[in-house]
Protein backbone atom coordinates (compact mmCIF):
# COMPACT_ATOMS: atom_id res chain seq x y z
CA UNK A 1 0.00 0.00 0.00
CA UNK A 2 1.45 3.44 -0.82
CA UNK A 3 2.72 5.39 2.16
CA UNK A 4 0.11 8.19 1.95
CA UNK A 5 -2.77 5.72 2.49
CA UNK A 6 -1.26 3.98 5.49
CA UNK A 7 -2.69 4.72 8.93
CA UNK A 8 -0.15 6.36 11.24
CA UNK A 9 1.19 3.85 13.77
CA UNK A 10 0.94 4.58 17.47
CA UNK A 11 4.33 5.62 18.71
CA UNK A 12 5.80 6.13 22.16
CA UNK A 13 8.16 8.98 22.81
CA UNK A 14 11.13 7.70 24.75
CA UNK A 15 13.33 9.89 26.88
CA UNK A 16 16.27 9.52 24.53
CA UNK A 17 14.23 11.19 21.81
CA UNK A 18 13.73 8.24 19.47
CA UNK A 19 10.34 7.19 18.19
CA UNK A 20 9.70 3.53 18.92
CA UNK A 21 6.71 1.51 17.69
CA UNK A 22 4.40 0.49 20.53
CA UNK A 23 5.02 -3.24 20.11
CA UNK A 24 8.71 -2.90 20.89
CA UNK A 25 8.10 -0.84 24.02
CA UNK A 26 7.52 -4.00 26.04
CA UNK A 27 10.63 -4.89 28.00
CA UNK A 28 11.86 -8.30 26.95
CA UNK A 29 14.69 -9.70 29.03
CA UNK A 30 17.46 -10.65 26.62
CA UNK A 31 18.70 -14.21 26.86
CA UNK A 32 22.34 -14.92 27.53
CA UNK A 33 24.27 -17.42 25.48
CA UNK A 34 27.59 -18.74 26.68
CA UNK A 35 30.32 -18.70 24.04
CA UNK A 36 32.92 -21.47 23.76
CA UNK A 37 36.37 -20.66 25.16
CA UNK A 38 38.95 -19.34 22.73
CA UNK A 39 42.68 -19.07 23.09
CA UNK A 40 45.74 -17.60 21.48
CA UNK A 41 49.42 -18.12 22.13
CA UNK A 42 51.78 -15.39 23.24
CA UNK A 43 54.75 -17.74 22.96
CA UNK A 44 55.51 -21.46 23.19
CA UNK A 45 54.87 -21.50 26.93
CA UNK A 46 52.44 -18.59 27.38
CA UNK A 47 48.83 -18.40 26.29
CA UNK A 48 45.62 -16.49 26.89
CA UNK A 49 42.22 -18.17 27.20
CA UNK A 50 39.03 -16.11 27.16
CA UNK A 51 35.36 -16.91 27.60
CA UNK A 52 32.43 -14.53 27.61
CA UNK A 53 28.62 -14.60 27.62
CA UNK A 54 26.68 -12.81 24.88
CA UNK A 55 23.07 -11.78 24.47
CA UNK A 56 21.04 -13.14 21.57
CA UNK A 57 21.77 -10.01 19.56
CA UNK A 58 25.52 -10.70 19.85
CA UNK A 59 26.31 -8.01 22.42
CA UNK A 60 28.74 -9.14 25.13
CA UNK A 61 26.93 -9.60 28.45
CA UNK A 62 29.69 -10.64 30.82
CA UNK A 63 33.36 -11.52 30.85
CA UNK A 64 33.41 -15.02 32.33
CA UNK A 65 37.19 -15.29 32.28
CA UNK A 66 40.26 -13.90 30.54
CA UNK A 67 43.24 -15.79 31.88
CA UNK A 68 46.95 -15.79 31.26
CA UNK A 69 48.44 -19.26 31.56
CA UNK A 70 52.05 -20.39 31.81
CA UNK A 71 53.37 -23.83 30.93
CA UNK A 72 55.41 -25.25 33.82
CA UNK A 73 56.46 -28.92 33.82
CA UNK A 74 53.87 -29.81 31.15
CA UNK A 75 51.02 -28.22 33.14
CA UNK A 76 49.20 -25.06 32.20
CA UNK A 77 48.89 -22.83 35.26
CA UNK A 78 46.73 -19.71 35.44
CA UNK A 79 48.82 -16.86 36.78
CA UNK A 80 46.45 -13.97 36.25
CA UNK A 81 42.80 -13.73 35.31
CA UNK A 82 40.16 -11.06 34.82
CA UNK A 83 36.39 -11.40 35.06
CA UNK A 84 33.34 -9.17 35.45
CA UNK A 85 31.29 -11.49 37.62
CA UNK A 86 30.34 -8.77 40.12
CA UNK A 87 29.30 -6.23 37.51
CA UNK A 88 32.73 -4.63 37.11
CA UNK A 89 36.05 -5.81 35.79
CA UNK A 90 38.55 -7.04 38.36
CA UNK A 91 41.61 -9.29 38.45
CA UNK A 92 42.90 -12.25 40.41
CA UNK A 93 46.64 -12.85 40.72
CA UNK A 94 47.99 -16.20 41.87
CA UNK A 95 50.61 -15.95 44.63
CA UNK A 96 52.97 -18.75 43.60
CA UNK A 97 53.15 -22.25 42.18
CA UNK A 98 53.24 -23.64 45.72
CA UNK A 99 49.97 -21.97 46.75
CA UNK A 100 46.82 -21.40 44.70
CA UNK A 101 45.74 -18.46 46.92
CA UNK A 102 44.85 -15.40 44.89
CA UNK A 103 45.04 -11.66 45.41
CA UNK A 104 41.88 -9.99 44.11
CA UNK A 105 42.40 -6.48 42.80
CA UNK A 106 40.77 -3.64 40.93
CA UNK A 107 43.90 -1.47 40.99
CA UNK A 108 45.07 -0.64 37.50
CA UNK A 109 41.98 -2.32 36.00
CA UNK A 110 39.68 -0.54 33.57
CA UNK A 111 36.56 0.62 35.36
CA UNK A 112 34.57 2.56 32.78
CA UNK A 113 33.00 1.17 29.64
CA UNK A 114 31.02 -1.95 28.80
CA UNK A 115 31.94 -5.67 28.78
CA UNK A 116 33.17 -5.42 25.20
CA UNK A 117 35.64 -2.67 26.17
CA UNK A 118 36.71 -4.64 29.23
CA UNK A 119 37.40 -7.76 27.16
CA UNK A 120 39.55 -5.82 24.71
CA UNK A 121 41.35 -4.05 27.55
CA UNK A 122 42.07 -7.28 29.46
CA UNK A 123 43.53 -9.01 26.39
CA UNK A 124 45.64 -5.98 25.47
CA UNK A 125 46.84 -5.63 29.04
CA UNK A 126 48.00 -9.24 29.18
CA UNK A 127 49.64 -9.00 25.73
CA UNK A 128 51.51 -5.87 26.78
CA UNK A 129 52.61 -6.94 30.27
CA UNK A 130 52.71 -10.74 30.39
CA UNK A 131 56.48 -10.85 30.78
CA UNK A 132 56.24 -8.73 33.94
CA UNK A 133 53.57 -11.00 35.41
CA UNK A 134 55.61 -14.06 34.44
CA UNK A 135 58.78 -12.67 36.03
CA UNK A 136 56.94 -11.76 39.26
CA UNK A 137 55.26 -15.17 39.47
CA UNK A 138 58.47 -17.12 38.82
CA UNK A 139 60.31 -15.00 41.40
CA UNK A 140 57.64 -15.66 44.04
CA UNK A 141 57.69 -19.36 43.16
CA UNK A 142 61.51 -19.35 43.38
CA UNK A 143 61.80 -20.72 39.86
CA UNK A 144 63.47 -17.72 38.29
CA UNK A 145 66.97 -19.25 38.32
CA UNK A 146 65.73 -22.46 36.73
CA UNK A 147 63.73 -20.75 33.97
CA UNK A 148 65.84 -17.79 32.90
CA UNK B 1 43.50 8.90 37.80
CA UNK B 2 46.77 9.33 35.92
CA UNK B 3 48.75 6.51 34.31
CA UNK B 4 51.44 6.70 36.99
CA UNK B 5 48.83 6.34 39.72
CA UNK B 6 47.32 3.33 37.94
CA UNK B 7 50.73 1.69 37.70
CA UNK B 8 51.43 2.44 41.37
CA UNK B 9 48.13 0.88 42.34
CA UNK B 10 48.88 -2.23 40.34
CA UNK B 11 52.31 -2.46 41.96
CA UNK B 12 50.49 -2.50 45.30
CA UNK B 13 48.82 -5.80 44.37
CA UNK B 14 52.18 -7.25 43.37
CA UNK B 15 53.72 -5.96 46.58
CA UNK B 16 51.11 -7.88 48.58
CA UNK B 17 51.61 -11.02 46.49
CA UNK B 18 55.39 -10.82 47.09
CA UNK B 19 54.84 -10.35 50.84
CA UNK B 20 52.50 -13.34 51.02
CA UNK B 21 54.96 -15.52 49.08
CA UNK B 22 57.68 -14.63 51.58
CA UNK B 23 55.38 -15.19 54.59
CA UNK B 24 53.39 -18.33 53.79
CA UNK B 25 52.20 -18.66 57.41
CA UNK B 26 49.78 -15.81 56.80
CA UNK B 27 48.14 -17.61 53.90
CA UNK B 28 44.73 -19.19 54.48
CA UNK B 29 43.53 -22.03 52.31
CA UNK B 30 41.11 -20.95 49.63
CA UNK B 31 41.07 -17.32 50.75
CA UNK B 32 40.98 -14.31 48.46
CA UNK B 33 43.11 -11.40 49.62
CA UNK B 34 41.78 -7.96 48.71
CA UNK B 35 44.24 -5.06 48.68
CA UNK B 36 43.53 -1.73 50.40
CA UNK B 37 45.81 1.25 50.00
CA UNK B 38 47.10 3.49 52.83
CA UNK B 39 46.56 6.61 50.74
CA UNK B 40 44.15 5.99 47.83
CA UNK B 41 40.55 6.33 49.09
CA UNK B 42 39.00 5.96 45.63
CA UNK B 43 40.69 2.59 45.18
CA UNK B 44 39.61 1.50 48.65
CA UNK B 45 35.98 2.34 47.90
CA UNK B 46 35.98 0.14 44.80
CA UNK B 47 37.78 -2.66 46.58
CA UNK B 48 35.19 -2.53 49.39
CA UNK B 49 32.54 -3.36 46.79
CA UNK B 50 34.68 -6.22 45.51
CA UNK B 51 35.15 -7.51 49.03
CA UNK B 52 31.39 -7.45 49.70
CA UNK B 53 30.67 -9.21 46.40
CA UNK B 54 33.20 -11.97 47.10
CA UNK B 55 31.81 -12.39 50.60
CA UNK B 56 28.29 -12.51 49.22
CA UNK B 57 29.33 -15.46 47.10
CA UNK B 58 30.34 -17.31 50.25
CA UNK B 59 34.09 -17.08 49.56
CA UNK B 60 36.73 -16.67 52.24
CA UNK B 61 37.99 -13.11 52.09
CA UNK B 62 40.86 -11.41 53.88
CA UNK B 63 41.25 -7.64 53.86
CA UNK B 64 44.90 -6.62 53.42
CA UNK B 65 45.42 -2.97 54.35
CA UNK B 66 48.71 -1.30 53.55
CA UNK B 67 50.35 0.33 56.57
CA UNK B 68 53.16 2.86 56.81
CA UNK B 69 55.14 0.66 59.17
CA UNK B 70 58.27 -1.00 57.78
CA UNK B 71 58.15 -3.88 60.23
CA UNK B 72 54.52 -4.76 59.48
CA UNK B 73 53.74 -3.38 56.02
CA UNK B 74 50.33 -5.08 55.92
CA UNK B 75 47.44 -5.40 58.35
CA UNK B 76 45.20 -8.41 57.75
CA UNK B 77 41.60 -8.61 58.92
CA UNK B 78 38.77 -11.03 58.21
CA UNK B 79 35.57 -9.03 57.67
CA UNK B 80 32.51 -10.41 59.44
Amino acid sequence: MPRKFRKPKKRIWRKCGNWIPQKLSKKIKPKKVCKAPKEFNLSGEDKVIYVYDVYENGKIAEIVNVSYQLLIDDNWITILRFDSEHGFLHGHMRISINDPTEVAFTAGVKKKGDPHTWLTWAMKRIRKSYLEYKRGFLKRSKLIDKKR
Amino acid sequence: MGKKQIEKNFELSEKLANFLAENPKILKKGANFVVFSATDDALNRINSKLLKSLKGQGKKVVKAKETKSQKNPWAFTTPC
